[in-house]
C-alpha cells in the first residue's frame, strides 16, 4: 500500500512560512540563525514587558498589594479566632 | 501577545492516541475517530504516540487515512507527538509528521525491517525475503530522508563555525558533520562517523571520475549509454592507480570494488536530482557572505540561476549525507534521546528543551508583525 501522490507532495512541498523565515535570516541577519532567534526573542520579551506596563498604567504599582477580599479575609480570621 | 500558529501546535481537542503495538486492530480502533475529526474540519490532527512499533504497513495505513485528500482535494496536517516510546514503525510515523514533537521523557528507537516466519525457509525463499527486506529498508530510508532533510538544514546552520566552512565549499561537510557529532552520545556518534567515511570515499572516486571525464570532449552531451562505460573505465583507472603498489587484480577483489564505486556514483547522481524546490527556498542559507551580498544585488529572476551555480553542490552533498544517514538508521538498533532525534532531523521540536524550532521562528515573526500592526 503506497499513496504515491502523498509521498510526492511531501517531497516537493515547501512551507511558505519557513521560506519567509529564510528570507529574513538571509536579508537581515547575514544568514546567522542564532542572531535572528536571539534578537527576535529579545524584542518580543521587551514588547511583552512594555505591553504589561502600559496595560496597567499608573495602577501598576498598586497591583502588588493583596486584593481587598484577601485583606478582609485576613481581618475577619484574626477577629474571630 | 504571543501569536500561536495552529499548524505547529499540538491540539488535544483534535487528537488521537496511538498506544501499544501497532496491529490491524489499532487501525480499526482509530479509523472512526480519524473520519470524525476530518469531517469536523480541515485543521491539523494531533497524533500522540507511545508505541513499541509493530506493522509498518498498518502504521502507513493510519497515516494515509489521516492525510487522505477530502472531496475538494485538501489534506489535514499531521502533528505527531512522542509522549513515551516511539520505536520502529512508530518512530517512522513520528518522523513523518508534518510537524513532529518529542516530549523530554520520550524514547525513540530505530532499526531495520524485520519479518517473523513460522514455516521453514528454502534458499530461494530466503533470497526473496532478503530482497524484500532490503527494498522495504530502502523505501523507508528515502521516505525518512525526505522528511528529515528540511529539519537537518535548520540544524546545521546553527553550527556556527562549521557552517561557515561549509559555505566555502562542499568539502566542508566533514567538519560540519564532526560538529554535529558532538551533540550525540559516543554510541550514536558512530552512526555519523560511518556516514562521513562513506561520503569521503564517494568524494574521492567522484573527483577522480570527474577529472578523467573532463579529458573527453562534450561529455555533458553524451547519452547515458555512452557515458556509463566511460565511467567504468574512469573507475578502473582510479582503482589501478590507487593500488599500483599492491597485487591488485580485477579478477580478485577488483571487480567488486569497481562495481561498488560505480553503484555509489550512480546512486549519488540519481538521488541528487530534483532538489530544485529546496534549493530555491534554502539555497541562500548556504552562501558565503560575499556571495550573499552578490545574490542580494541581483534581480529576483536571476536568483535561481545564481543558487544553482553557488549553492546546489552544497545542498546535494548534504542531501546525500541525509540519505546515507537514514539508510544506516534502518540497519542496526539506534536508541535516541529526544535531543538526538532533534539533531538527526527526526523531530522538529523537543518541548521544554530551549532548542530552536520551526514553530518558534514562525510564531516569532507572526508576533513581531502583530506587534507592529498595533496602533
Amino acid at each position: 500500500m503506497l499513496d504515491k501522490s502523498l509521498e510526492e507532495e511531501q517531497a516537493r512541498r515547501v512551507d511558505e512560512r519557513l521560506a519567509r523565515v529564510v528570507r529574513i535570516i538571509v536579508e537581515q541577519y547575514e544568514g546567522d540563525v542564532k542572531a535572528f532567534v536571539d534578537s527576535t526573542r529579545y524584542n518580543i520579551e521587551m514588547n511583552r514587558k512594555a505591553e504589561g506596563a502600559s496595560d496597567y498604567g499608573d495602577e501598576a504599582p498598586l497591583r502588588k498589594c493583596p486584593s481587598t477580599t484577601r485583606i478582609i479575609e485576613r481581618i475577619s480570621s484574626a477577629h474571630y479566632s | 501577545m504571543p501569536v500561536h500558529d495552529k499548524d505547529y501546535r499540538e491540539n488535544f481537542e483534535r487528537s488521537l492516541f496511538l498506544t501499544g503495538k501497532i496491529t490491524q486492530e489499532t487501525a480499526y480502533a482509530l479509523s472512526p475517530r480519524i473520519k470524525e475529526l476530518r469531517a469536523a474540519s480541515g485543521d491539523p490532527i494531533t497524533l500522540y504516540i507511545d508505541s513499541p512499533g509493530g506493522s509498518s504497513a498498518v502504521a502507513e495505513g493510519i497515516r494515509f487515512l489521516i492525510k487522505a485528500p477530502d472531496q475538494d482535494g485538501r489534506r489535514c496536517r499531521l502533528i505527531t507527538v512522542a509522549i513515551g516510546t516511539a520505536a520502529s514503525a512508530a518512530a517512522d510515523l513520528l518522523a513523518l509528521g508534518d510537524y513532529a514533537i518529542a516530549e523530554p521523557q520520550a524514547d525513540i528507537l530505530y532499526h531495520g525491517s524485520r519479518q517473523v516466519f513460522e514455516q521453514v525457509l528454502t534458499f530461494e525463499g530466503a533470497t526473496s525475503v532478503a530482497a524484500n527486506l532490503q527494498e522495504t529498508n530502502e523505501r523507508l530510508a528515502l521516505r525518512l530522508a525526505r522528511s528529515s532533510f528540511r529539519r537537518i538544514i535548520w540544524r546545521v546552520i546553527q553550527l556556527k563555525d562549521a557552517i561557515e566552512k561549509f559555505r566555502d565549499g562542499p568539502e566542508g561537510l566533514e567538519e560540519l558533520v564532526e560538529a554535529l557529532t558532538a551533540k550525540f552520545t559516543p554510541k550514536n556518534a558512530i552512526l555519523l562517523r560511518e556516514v562521513i567515511a562513506k561520503q569521503k570515499s564517494l568524494q574521492e572516486v567522484k573527483t577522480a571520475a570527474d577529472n578523467y571525464l573532463k579529458r573527453r570532449k562534450n561529455v555533458a552531451q553524451w547519452p547515458i549509454k555512452q557515458l556509463e562505460p566511460e565511467l567504468v573505465r574512469a573507475i578502473v583507472d582510479y582503482r589501478s592507480r590507487l593500488h599500483k603498489e599492491d597485487d591488485w587484480l580485477l579478477s580478485r577483489t577488483g571487480m567488486r570494488e569497481v562495481a561498488s564505486d560505480f553503484n555509489l556514483i550512480h546512486d549519488y547522481v540519481s538521488q541528487t536530482k530534483d532538489l530544485d524546490a529546496l534549493l530555491e527556498v534554502y539555497g541562500s542559507l548556504f552562501l558565503t557572505q560575499a556571495q550573499s551580498a552578490e545574490f542580494k544585488s541581483k534581480s529576483e529572476e536571476k536568483h535561481k540561476v545564481y543558487l544553482e551555480s553557488h549553492a546546489a553542490d552544497k545542498l546535494e552533498v548534504l542531501w546525500y549525507f541525509v540519505v546515507s544517514l537514514c539508510r544506516l538508521l534502518q540497519t542496526k538498533d539506534y536508541q535516541l534521546t529526544p535531543e538526538e532525534a532533534y539533531w538527526l532531523g527526526v523531530v522538529d521540536e523537543v518541548t521544554g528543551s530551549g532548542l530552536q524550532s520551526d514553530r518558534e521562528m514562525i510564531e516569532m515573526i507572526l508576533s513581531t508583525e502583530s506587534a507592529t500592526r498595533k496602533p
